[in-house]
């Protein structure tokens, strides 16, 4: 099991049709953000945790989703505490981990064809636009696949910094890791065209 | 089933990769080797699509891969070196059927073949795993079977066994020697190429021999290595 990766099961949130779980999804994201309860987002958040629990999901699996944005997550929370103080930065801190959870529940509970599908038609109205709806919905899909990836060469780049001598400290090793990660990128973007996507 | 190369050349900013090569494969194994920087893979990138000819014209069964990419796609499918980079989708089972549903077939056509290719690696019984999650071994195995769940006629392999054990080469080129689709291997690993056709030497972006493999493998050790 891995981050966004379809768990299968009964629950009733994996009965529900995709196109109502990502409205559910966009309106808590708006509901979190709009709020500054402390104790209404605790709340929430034990909420999620208890939806998560009914899906069938596992704790270690919670972690699995959590633990690659945990740099991320205390850098916000820092920042916040300085420019705005300890609630402010919690407040920050509990949106973004509920939201995630929250996000990460709908994935592991929806197949990726149903969430193409569910986007694709969300997406339609902006067709006229000049959006390609099919491809808008691909790219949001594929970039649940790009979490366990960007979170390697994370890693990986980390630990090049250690086998040389230098310290644990994440931010020195953000230039080679993007670097790295714009490389990458180029060749996936290839397989995609190899493999039958976009590109007439 | 022909792939043509008519005069190309491929310039990337002011260097020629490749310079005027004319080739026309119909055989049924074809090994390409040369040393790095020598233009073999952007020779295999040219057969279906992924970089087009700065002039010159590379044509699969008669179909111009600049006017018909999709289509070429279809008939020629391409593994990549690092079976990571081909890995798409989050699960097994849906990165096998990709292929299939990128080219327009639907959930269950596409399902039925990712099914057929994964049971032909015995990677049925991972359908609902983390398709990141996999040895290096299941990824290459993952990364030919949703190739294979397209049904192509030509497969072209970009160094496939480079980041591969010794074990784990052997057991990927026995299981190339045994695909029914015809196939082309870029290389410099020239022991790979037993039982094969024909191989092309490239040096410098130019043809420099095309010949029967020992005779092409000579050329190679004695002049460029």
């Amino acid at each position: 099991m891995s981050v966004g990766v379809y768990h299968p099961g009964q629950s009733p949130l994996h009965r529900l049709g995709p196109g109502t779980k990502l409205l559910m999804l966009a309106a808590f994201a708006v509901a979190v953000s709009l709020t500054d309860n402390i104790a209404l987002l605790l709340a929430i958040g034990v909420s999620v945790l208890v939806a998560w629990n009914i899906a069938g999901l596992t704790w270690p699996q919670l972690r699995q989703n959590v633990q690659p944005l945990t740099w991320m997550l205390l850098a916000l929370f820092g920042f916040q505490f300085v420019v705005a103080g300890f609630f402010s930065a919690l407040d920050t801190l509990l949106s973004l981990a509920t939201l995630v959870i929250a996000a990460a529940l709908i994935s592991h509970t929806t197949r990726t064809d149903d969430m193409l599908e569910a986007l694709t038609i969300g997406l339609c109205p902006f067709t006229r636009f000049g959006l390609k709806a099919e491809d808008a919905a691909f790219a949001l899909v594929f970039a649940v696949r790009l979490v366990p990836f960007v979170s390697a060469v994370g890693r990986e780049a980390i630990e090049a910094r250690l086998a040389r001598g230098a310290g644990r400290n994440p931010l020195p090793a953000l230039v080679p890791m993007v670097i790295r990660l714009m490389r990458e990128t180029d060749t996936l973007s290839e397989a995609l065209v190899a493999r039958g996507f976009g590109r007439s | 089933m022909t792939i043509t190369f008519e005069h190309v050349t491929v310039r990337f900013e002011t260097q020629d990769v490749l310079r005027d090569v004319s080739l026309t494969f119909a055989e049924r194994r074809i090994g390409v080797i040369g040393n790095n920087g020598s233009g073999k893979s952007t020779l295999a990138r040219l057969i279906n699509g992924l970089v087009l000819p700065t002039s010159g014209r590379v044509s699969v069964d008669d179909l111009d891969t600049r006017k018909h990419g999709q289509e070429v796609r279809k008939r020629v499918g391409f593994v990549f070196q690092n079976p990571d980079a081909q890995i798409v989708m989050p699960t097994v089972a849906e990165d096998a059927a990709f292929g299939p549903r990128a080219h327009g077939l639907s959930v269950p056509e596409a399902a039925a073949r990712a099914d057929a290719a994964l049971a032909k690696f015995n990677l049925s019984g991972m359908k609902g795993r983390a398709a990141f999650s996999l040895s290096g071994g299941e990824k290459q195995s993952l990364a030919l079977a949703g190739v294979l769940a397209l049904d192509p006629a030509w497969i072209v392999f970009d160094e496939p066994t480079t980041m591969l054990d010794r074990k784990r080469a052997k057991l990927a080129m026995a299981t190339i020697a045994e695909l029914p689709q015809r196939v082309i291997v870029v290389t410099h690993h020239v022991e790979l190429l037993t039982g094969f056709e024909r191989v092309i030497v490239l040096n410098d972006g130019a043809v420099v021999c095309d010949d029967k493999p020992e005779l092409a493998i000579t050329y190679y050790n004695e002049t460029l290595t």
